[in-house]
């Protein structure tokens, strides 16, 4: 398979699902859109060399993670954050699930990060430190301190406990 | 207190609710402008890096006072905006919401003046051009046009502590090697202009090739290719051309690394460095031209 057609096929299988981790990361649809775009138009460049790579879904993943953070220091130097999700560009949620987003939303960034990449896309958390760059401790730290902000039940045994 | 599966049901069902957008077409249309950028820019940041690295040393300096790569790092003149502006600056650590973190990157972020009007920031090939104006110990900058391309965890914290300190009002300080930035939010960054500080060390490498038959010929001896420097785990650390004078020069943390060189029809016995905080490794990988390397 050509590199440009294995690249349109890596992007009609997990595109959309770069977007659903970025809003995730970014609280805001436009802007999750603009980080994956922007994240596979640099891959697109290297398509050649990054399709070789034993998961090039990890190394994306990890672009979209590490580019939020770039990007959210330089919007942070111009905005406030917002302190809930704009739902306007998405159906309306249930109540209960606004709210839980909502305070999702208004972590600090790192333990939404491991938030998201633990429970939504499933990562164990030694993968979840080399992506952010941390220990494993601090992975369930950050785990631990985010699911008290947000109030939610620990319902498996916490290794760190 | 909530469920764990509910907040697990909550993003999935958040993230399914996006609609679908095929944004292909805007992929394309986005690579094509980053390679349209590339070229533009390309020389411009080989200059800058180039720069960055040796330039302003050897305007500070002067050409006969250039230290040679392995020899004791420039001094700084004074403590004034010369001092400032005439070295090139090595991030060492930085202090961000009252924690003090040290770049993981494999060759140090740098700061660097171009004149006491721009100046360049370069963290693992990501640059950002900065206008700044240069006060008795009053530092304003602008950030420019940068160039960024995905970053690793490590690079994008170096590259982000330089843009909160130094973006907007921040005072700064020379004192001797040592120069401390701090900005508006009580984050700060330090850095030195003393290459011996450095975490890591250097790598100065020569491809030597002989004939395959093993006999070296008058005219043969340094040659160009391609070298790669590996971590011992197996991670790609840094790499490059070697020019046809043989040499080159990169800066990396502390630590063994497996050597591998490409040359033009032609294969390289790959190798191993040990690289010393502080100190330049010398390293002459041995080659063989003349015989195919597949």
């Amino acid at each position: 398979m050509r590199d440009d057609e294995s690249f349109a096929a890596y992007v009609d299988a997990r595109g959309q699902h770069l977007v659903r981790v970025a809003y995730l990361l970014t609280g805001d649809q436009q802007l999750a859109q603009d980080l994956v775009q922007g994240v596979l138009s640099r891959a697109l460049l290297s398509w050649g060399r990054l399709s070789k790579l034993d998961d090039v879904d990890a190394y994306l993943r990890r672009a979209v993670v590490n580019g939020r953070t770039s990007w959210w220091r330089r919007v942070s130097r111009h905005e406030s954050p917002v302190a809930l999700l704009p739902v306007s560009a998405v159906p309306a949620p249930s109540e209960d699930r606004a709210a839980l987003v909502g305070e999702l939303a208004r972590l600090p960034y790192n333990q939404r990060a491991v938030l998201v990449l633990r429970y939504f896309e499933d990562l164990p958390d030694a993968q979840i430190a080399s992506i952010l760059g941390c220990a494993e401790s601090t992975v369930r730290s950050h785990a631990r301190r985010g699911l008290a902000t947000l109030r939610v039940s620990l319902v498996e045994e916490d290794s760190d406990a | 207190m909530r469920d764990l599966d509910q907040l697990v049901q909550a993003m999935r069902d958040e993230a399914d609710a996006l609609p679908v957008v095929p944004f292909l077409p805007t992929v394309r249309s986005g690579a094509r402008d980053l390679r349209r950028r590339r070229r533009a820019t390309g020389v411009g940041a080989l200059a800058l890096t180039l720069l960055t690295l040796v330039g302003v040393s050897e305007l500070s300096a002067g050409p006969s006072q250039r230290p040679p790569a392995s020899s004791a790092p420039t001094s700084v003149p004074g403590e004034g905006i010369d001092a400032l502006t005439g070295s090139v600056w090595y991030l060492t650590s930085w202090t961000s919401s009252g924690m003090t973190r040290s770049p993981a990157t494999d060759s140090a972020p740098t700061l660097a003046f171009h004149d006491p009007k721009n100046a360049v920031t370069v963290v693992s090939g990501n640059w950002t051009r900065w206008g700044v104006d240069v006060g008795s110990h009053v530092l304003t900058a602008t950030e420019g046009e940068t160039y960024t391309d995905v970053m690793s965890a490590p690079t994008a914290a170096a590259y982000n502590a330089f843009i909160g300190v130094l973006q907007g009002r921040s005072t700064w300080s020379v004192t001797g090697t040592q120069l401390v930035v701090r900005g508006r939010n009580g984050d700060s960054l330090m850095l030195t202009s003393d290459l011996s500080a450095q975490p890591g060390g250097q790598v100065h490498v020569t491809l030597q090739a002989k004939h395959a038959a093993g006999v070296r010929s008058a005219g043969s001896g340094p040659v160009a290719g391609e070298v790669l420097l590996t971590r011992m785990d197996g991670s790609a650390t840094d790499g490059g051309t070697v020019e046809a004078q043989g040499i080159t020069l990169w800066s990396v943390r502390s630590g063994t690394y497996a050597v591998t060189a490409k040359i033009k029809d032609g294969v390289c016995t790959p190798t191993t460095v040990t690289v010393v905080s502080g100190q330049t490794a010398e390293l002459t990988v041995s080659c063989r031209d003349g015989i195919s390397s597949d």
